[in-house]
């Protein structure tokens, strides 16, 4: 309860400070953070292997490559927030904004779901490839093409003319 | 031990301070970062019901979330940066060739 | 397991993974071929899913994750069809740019793949990566004029609110998740009552309201319509949005049946305030694309009628008008990026005598344009008429009333269309390029069907009621 109440409370802050710094490139390390700490979370919640691709795929690939782009439109400064200072009610109107949906949530769906023990091995890889290529073997061609499309796609956005 | 409602919880926290982010912020960087946040507020939520209810549905689910986001994430900072090339500017302000 | 059943779109992958392959060989001159063999693809997926919708096909895969069910036939040969004549238009419109790459070709047949599953699927797993597939290559498609930074200025519009509604989207499937434990359609909805239930229900058509361009998600719609290329924004306007409604309509009416009360009344507010927003902003348009973009957020309210009545009937005529709402609005953009070059050339002022120097062009435009309005022997005021009877007959007369309104408000922008059409002095300017063959048939094509499901709507119409029959 304890390693959980240090957590969540990391991965708040770390998100308060991602909205609210101007400097893109700590936005981005932030936002890391925020992943970093959800990849131990999952881990604690018997996600094993989603743990660890949180950090691969998203903690790693997804954030170099927003770094790579921060650093490639002028250094970070082209990135970065301007503008005038948030007023004081948007603070507020997040903390209320998040109070009032945390409560709806805790309220009504804290108590209806109990643990319940699960299967040996939940959250390991064998027993998640199992049901991806199982029961879900259709979205998972489907993400293949998706996967296509979005290489072809960047392809075609970002290459030289000839 | 936590329960599934102090899961939902912070779920909920990031994904206002996600929506926020994404909501107010002016460049599109910084914008497209509150939106993973959102998608990231979405997967804990998936992966805490599926941990409290034994099915292992959400975690695949979450699974196709991180993967399908990789690939979104790759192609829309493509758009910004031909866009930058042809325009030298990512702030949403400046970007307003389209009106009427 | 019946593979077969999946055949049509087992072609469109395998064409579009054809088209790929063929363009790393093809020398620059023929990429044209590339253009016709997605076309043939193309028809033969849509061949096959319109026999397919014929015999009446029922067919579960993947234990109910995926279901080709006549609804779900219904709307992949609305989306193979507009897709289609937008390929067609495209091949002229790209070569006038110098992008007839293979690329678009393949990444339009991805999109429409996407869309083709989105429309079969049952579950919400399935439906999200469905959604993803046409969402990513559309932002594509969107910035795929990369010369032009409107093109990129479409794209980025586009995907910003694209991505952020899909984030909303997944957020509320994952509370239906944790209320009902499952993700499969028929399974949600009965678990998911409650205040928390509406919550994720709002998000979760949000989600698809944006593809529809529903207000208030319609903010990206003007834009992207105005600045992606012409037969991208014809494809977004109609198999997009399309795909989008038959997804929610299906959720709704297979998850959430008992829950009906509250979604009608809010689906009824949607379609109000699409309609007169949509029709109100069409009038101070200059550009003829974009105020065509916001008679499709009009036209997108006109469809929403039947989830706020959700009665048979109602949603049958959704369907009718969604098909032939296809052939209209492709049409109208096709015909506008015949006249555009890179260069614009898209105002009102750059119709004006348009009916001189391309009488055909001309006339085709106004018939789309006659139909969107709703003028008699068209097939817009069938579709209309079904659409306005149907909320009538379900106690929504009001919200037919607010429809009769703000089509004749629509009057005043489409003909004035037609005033610069037929009546304008034409300015002497170079001739438009020619239309080539492949255009010229699509155009004829949604012309010709424009006119005859006004004039004989029946066989449609019965085929959108029986393909209905078998949704719940």
């Amino acid at each position: 309860m304890i390693l959980f109440g240090i957590l969540a409370l990391l991965a708040l802050v770390f998100a308060v400070f991602m909205v609210a710094t101007r400097n893109a490139v700590h936005s981005a390390l932030f936002l890391i953070g925020n992943f970093v700490i959800l990849a131990i979370l999952y881990i604690t919640l018997g996600a094993e292997f989603l743990g660890l691709a949180q950090i691969l795929v998203y903690a790693g690939a997804v954030m170099v490559l927003f770094l790579f782009v921060i650093a490639y439109l002028s250094a970070g400064t082209e990135a970065s927030e301007t503008g005038p200072a948030l007023a004081w009610q948007l603070p507020l109107g997040i903390a209320a904004g998040v109070l009032s949906l945390g409560l709806l949530l805790w309220g009504t769906l804290g108590a209806v779901l109990t643990p319940t023990a699960a299967p040996p091995h939940f959250g390991s890889l064998a027993f998640l490839g199992r049901a991806l290529f199982t029961t879900y073997l259709f979205p998972f061609e489907i993400t293949a093409f998706l996967l296509l499309a979005a290489l072809v796609g960047v392809v075609v956005l970002v290459r030289d003319e000839r | 031990m936590p329960s599934l409602g102090d899961f939902l919880a912070v779920g909920a926290g990031l994904f206002v301070l996600g929506l926020f982010g994404a909501l107010m912020k002016r460049t599109a960087v910084a914008v497209l970062m509150g939106i993973e946040l959102m998608l990231n507020a979405a997967n804990l939520n998936l992966v805490a019901f599926a941990a409290f209810s034994g099915r292992i549905s959400g975690q695949i689910f979450a699974l196709f979330v991180i993967a399908l986001a990789a690939a979104e994430v790759a192609v829309g900072l493509a758009i910004l940066l031909s866009l930058f090339r042809s325009r030298a500017t990512v702030r949403m302000d400046d970007i307003d060739l389209l009106k009427g | 397991m019946n593979l077969a059943a999946l055949l049509p779109a087992e072609i469109l992958a395998g064409t579009a993974l054809a088209v790929l392959l063929a363009d790393l060989f093809l020398p620059h001159r023929d990429k044209a071929y590339l253009g016709l063999l997605s076309a043939a693809g193309l028809a033969a997926a849509l061949g096959g899913t319109a026999r397919q919708l014929a015999a009446g096909l029922h067919a579960s895969l993947w234990g109910g994750i995926f279901l080709l069910d006549p609804f779900a036939l219904f709307f992949q040969t609305i989306v193979l069809g507009a897709a289609l004549l937008v390929l067609g238009v495209s091949l002229p419109y790209l070569e006038r740019w110098g992008r007839d790459d293979g690329e678009f070709y393949a990444l339009l047949l991805m999109a429409v793949l996407g869309a083709m599953m989105m429309v079969a699927s049952r579950n919400f797993l399935e439906i999200y990566v469905a959604m993803e597939l046409l969402s990513v290559s559309s932002y594509a498609l969107a910035g795929f004029l990369r010369p032009d930074p409107r093109s990129g200025e479409a794209a980025l519009k586009y995907y910003l609110q694209g991505v952020l509604a899909s984030a909303a989207l997944l957020y509320g499937i994952s509370l239906l998740y944790g209320l009902s434990g499952s993700l499969d359609l028929s399974v949600v909805g009965a678990r998911s009552a409650g205040s928390l239930g509406v919550v994720a229900l709002v998000l979760v058509a949000g989600g698809f309201a944006l593809k529809i361009a529903a207000v208030p998600f319609h903010m990206w719609a003007p834009d992207t319509y105005q600045g992606a290329p012409a037969p991208v924004a014809a494809f977004l306007s109609t198999a997009s949005k399309a795909a989008a409604f038959a997804v929610l309509a299906r959720v709704l009416l297979t998850a959430f049946p008992a829950a009906q009360g509250p979604w009608q009344e809010l689906f009824a507010v949607v379609a109000a305030a699409s309609m007169a927003l949509g029709n109100l902003a069409a009038l101070g348009q200059r550009n003829v694309r974009r105020m065509l973009a916001y008679s499709s957020i009009a036209q997108g309210g006109y469809v929403l009628i039947a989830l706020a009545v959700a009665t048979p009937t109602a949603v049958a005529a959704s369907l009718f008008y969604l098909a032939v709402y296809v052939f209209m609005n492709v049409g109208a953009f096709s015909v506008l990026s015949f006249l555009a070059g890179p260069t614009g050339g898209e105002e009102l002022a750059d119709l004006d005598g348009l009916a001189e120097r391309r009488p055909a062009l001309a006339l085709a435009l106004a018939v789309f344009l006659i139909s969107l309005a709703g003028m008699p022997l068209t097939a817009g005021l069938m579709g209309k008429l079904y659409l306005f009877y149907a909320a009538v007959q379900g106690g929504y007369a009001w919200l037919a009333l607010w429809g009769v309104v703000f089509t004749v408000v629509s009057y005043f922008y489409y003909f004035r269309v037609l005033r610069h059409l037929f009546w304008g002095t034409a300015p002497p300017r170079p001739a438009a390029p020619a239309a080539s063959v492949p255009a010229g048939l699509a155009l004829g094509a949604a012309t010709l069907a424009t006119v005859l499901f006004g004039v004989f709507p029946q066989p449609l119409l019965q085929l959108a009621l029986h393909s209905l029959g078998m949704l719940r």
